[in-house]
């Protein structure tokens, strides 16, 4: 009996154990090639070397890109997070029939194919001169991230013990000190977790940058693509490396923050 | 609806001060729901009143109307005399504390202590003395560093009692703050709380279900039934002289045996039973012939003997209680009745399906009208 168990267990390790590597191994392929002292995009390696890493950072238009995708994701979790989060307490707030509808509404973004939204964007912008511009691409990624921090700030504050904004409220606190220095510490960890994803789906979105932008706003992952297509050479590894390291460090922090909100909540 | 608190009805006598709190006509409606029904309730200066009764009579929907938490369908509420209803919370200067503490889960002990005071701009020199004060207020000495997930129910407890206190409010508020301690600190937290309202002298309005702690507590016991005030009085006054059944059977035990009127006379009358025997006895209100009644008589008070007007009753069940036995009998001409003998008294030799004859003392019995 004890036996059966045991199998089964080692069973189910080894069947996680086959999906990560299934997941990661592409990834991991990758890396190595990017430190390749040759030009060829195979293995075995010619010698570890970083040059790639010195042509990304001396290649401009690199250069230009990775400014393009700093400066999109940054202003679009500049719009996303507070629109998210006031979205996220309103809805908390009121009871109405009709509004898991309207929660529907508002996250439907994450559920329709981003190509019908890139296509969509890109119809509406282009009569108002949108399309071509940053502050274009800026508007489309708030749309896909409003809904990422509505739904992460929706679960912290769903778990937000409301008698605390009473006990705040008997004790003097007029409603925005109690928004100040209750409610937002309070669902903090909900609202560093909207910001780090809404501020990576930016940062990795390519299907609406590629209908949007034009050679002057070419994002990372846009450039990303178009290198792979003209100039095959181990920069895109390289760049690609940078990228999968970006997200893994936001990973990483966005794990840290949870833990820590599960630590204070305990 | 009778009441012995008779001075709310009448005009204030010149020397009786002013009550802190006044509802006048209070009514609450949640929908159909009527949470609280027309309720007129005087609560003054220094007392500690408990709000007593069982889940949705009303008692905790009273305190949040008090506490600004929610306004009132109908009717008034006055504090120091000025119109409350509209007032948002944090304009009244009430403390509460929650049922479930509701501390401040990110706020060190100190810091939510200083938070009512920070709010209302004390400089933070004093805030650090008085919280200090506070702390040992409430034996916590040396606690203030903590978070309050690092301290026991006990401690959390004694947080929110310091925090609903050291902002010097005009009165406290309590939730069933005792409900989720266990007995002993239930009876522990009690004692000190009691110990608290002397010294400080505030004015302290307690919710509970439990009869026993709004005994033990209060100056008086404010009886919620239904959305109803059924009784506002000292503890003694409820326990011997209920104004209502539910009261007669909410406060300590009671056999409620129904009646009707038959006859009449000064302060009593003679009810018949519904089982047929017919009992001379005193009347809460004023009963008309044909009234029908509930005659209430404790169980301490119902005797096995022999006496006069003794009756034949069976003995159906028995419970050891360790200073006395619950014994309930069929009595011939009366019904079911619950007798508390005390362990010693002879008491211990009665079995189940024995035959004794019982007293039903009528000094001791009281006809309360039958609202039901």
């Amino acid at each position: 009996m004890l036996d059966g168990t045991r199998i089964w267990l080692w069973g189910c390790r080894l069947a996680g154990a086959l999906v990560l590597g299934f997941l990661l191994l592409p990834i991991f392929a990758i890396v190595p090639l990017s430190f390749n002292g040759g030009s060829i995009l195979a293995y075995p390696l010619q010698g570890l070397s970083l040059k790639w890493y010195a042509a990304v950072v001396s290649t401009p238009r690199w250069l230009h890109a990775v400014a393009n995708s700093l400066i999109v994701a940054i202003s679009t979790v500049a719009i996303a997070t507070p629109l998210g989060t006031l979205a996220a307490l309103g809805l908390d707030r009121i009871r109405f029939p009709g509004k898991s509808l309207l929660m529907a509404l508002l996250i439907s973004p994450m559920i329709v194919p981003v190509i019908i939204t890139a296509v969509g964007v890109y119809f509406f912008f282009a009569p108002l001169g949108l399309a071509n511009s940053l502050a274009g691409l800026v508007l489309a990624h708030a749309v896909i991230a409003v809904p990422l921090v509505l739904v992460t700030v929706n679960a912290s504050v769903s778990q937000l013990d409301k008698g605390l904004l009473r006990a705040a409220e008997s004790l003097g606190a007029p409603p925005m000190t109690t928004f100040r220095r209750i409610t937002i510490p309070l669902i903090l960890p909900g609202i560093v977790s909207g910001t780090i994803f809404a501020f990576a789906a930016s940062f990795d979105e390519v299907v609406i940058a590629l209908m949007i932008t034009g050679p002057g706003q070419k994002t990372l992952p846009r450039e990303l693509l178009s290198g792979t297509r003209e100039n095959l050479d181990p920069t895109v590894l390289a760049v690609a490396s940078i990228l999968i390291a970006i997200s893994a460090g936001l990973l990483l922090l966005l794990t840290a923050v949870q833990q820590r909100s599960a630590k204070q909540n305990a | 609806m009778t009441q012995h608190d008779t001075t709310r009805n009448e005009p204030q006598a010149a020397s009786a001060p002013p009550p802190i709190v006044r509802f006048s006509g209070v009514s609450k409606h949640y929908g159909a729901f009527r949470a609280l029904r027309d309720i007129d309730l005087e609560i003054q200066r220094g007392e500690f009143l408990t709000l007593l009764g069982p889940s949705g009579s009303g008692k905790t929907t009273s305190l949040m109307l008090l506490a600004g938490f929610d306004i009132p369908t109908a009717g008034t509420i006055e504090m120091d005399g000025a119109r409350i209803e509209g007032l948002p919370a944090h304009k009244r200067d009430i403390g509460v504390v929650f049922q479930n503490y509701a501390l401040f889960p990110h706020l060190s002990v100190a810091e939510n202590l200083a938070f009512p005071l920070s709010v209302r701009r004390v400089p933070k020199a004093e805030i650090r003395e008085r919280v200090e004060k506070a702390l040992s207020l409430v034996h916590l000495d040396g606690m203030g560093g903590r978070k309050p997930s690092q301290l026991s129910g006990g401690q959390q407890q004694r947080v929110a009692l310091a925090r609903a206190i050291i902002f010097k409010p005009r009165l406290i508020l309590l939730d069933e703050p005792l409900g989720a301690l266990d007995k002993n600190l239930r009876e522990h937290m009690q004692a000190e709380l009691k110990h608290l309202h002397r010294q400080l002298g505030i004015t302290m309005v307690f919710v509970t279900h439990d009869q026993s702690e709004a005994l033990n507590l209060s100056d008086r016991v404010a009886v919620f039934n239904k959305g109803r005030l059924e009784q506002v009085d000292p503890p003694e006054l409820l326990y011997e002289r209920p104004c209502t059944p539910f009261v007669a059977s909410f406060i300590g035990e009671n056999n409620l045996l129904e009646g009707r009127v038959e006859a009449l006379a000064a302060g009593s009358a003679a009810v018949r039973l519904e089982a047929g025997t017919v009992v001379n006895i005193k009347v809460a209100g004023h009963p008309a012939i044909g009234d029908r009644v509930k005659v209430c008589i404790r169980p301490e008070h119902v005797t096995v003997g022999d006496g006069e007007g003794a009756s034949a009753a069976r003995v159906v069940e028995i419970s050891y209680l360790g200073d006395a036995r619950r014994v309930a009998v069929e009595c011939g001409g009366v019904g079911r009745l619950t007798l508390k003998l005390p362990t010693g008294a002879g008491a211990d030799r009665i079995g189940i399906g024995d035959e004794i004859r019982v007293v039903i003392p009528e000094a001791q019995c009281k006809a309360l009208p039958d609202m039901e």
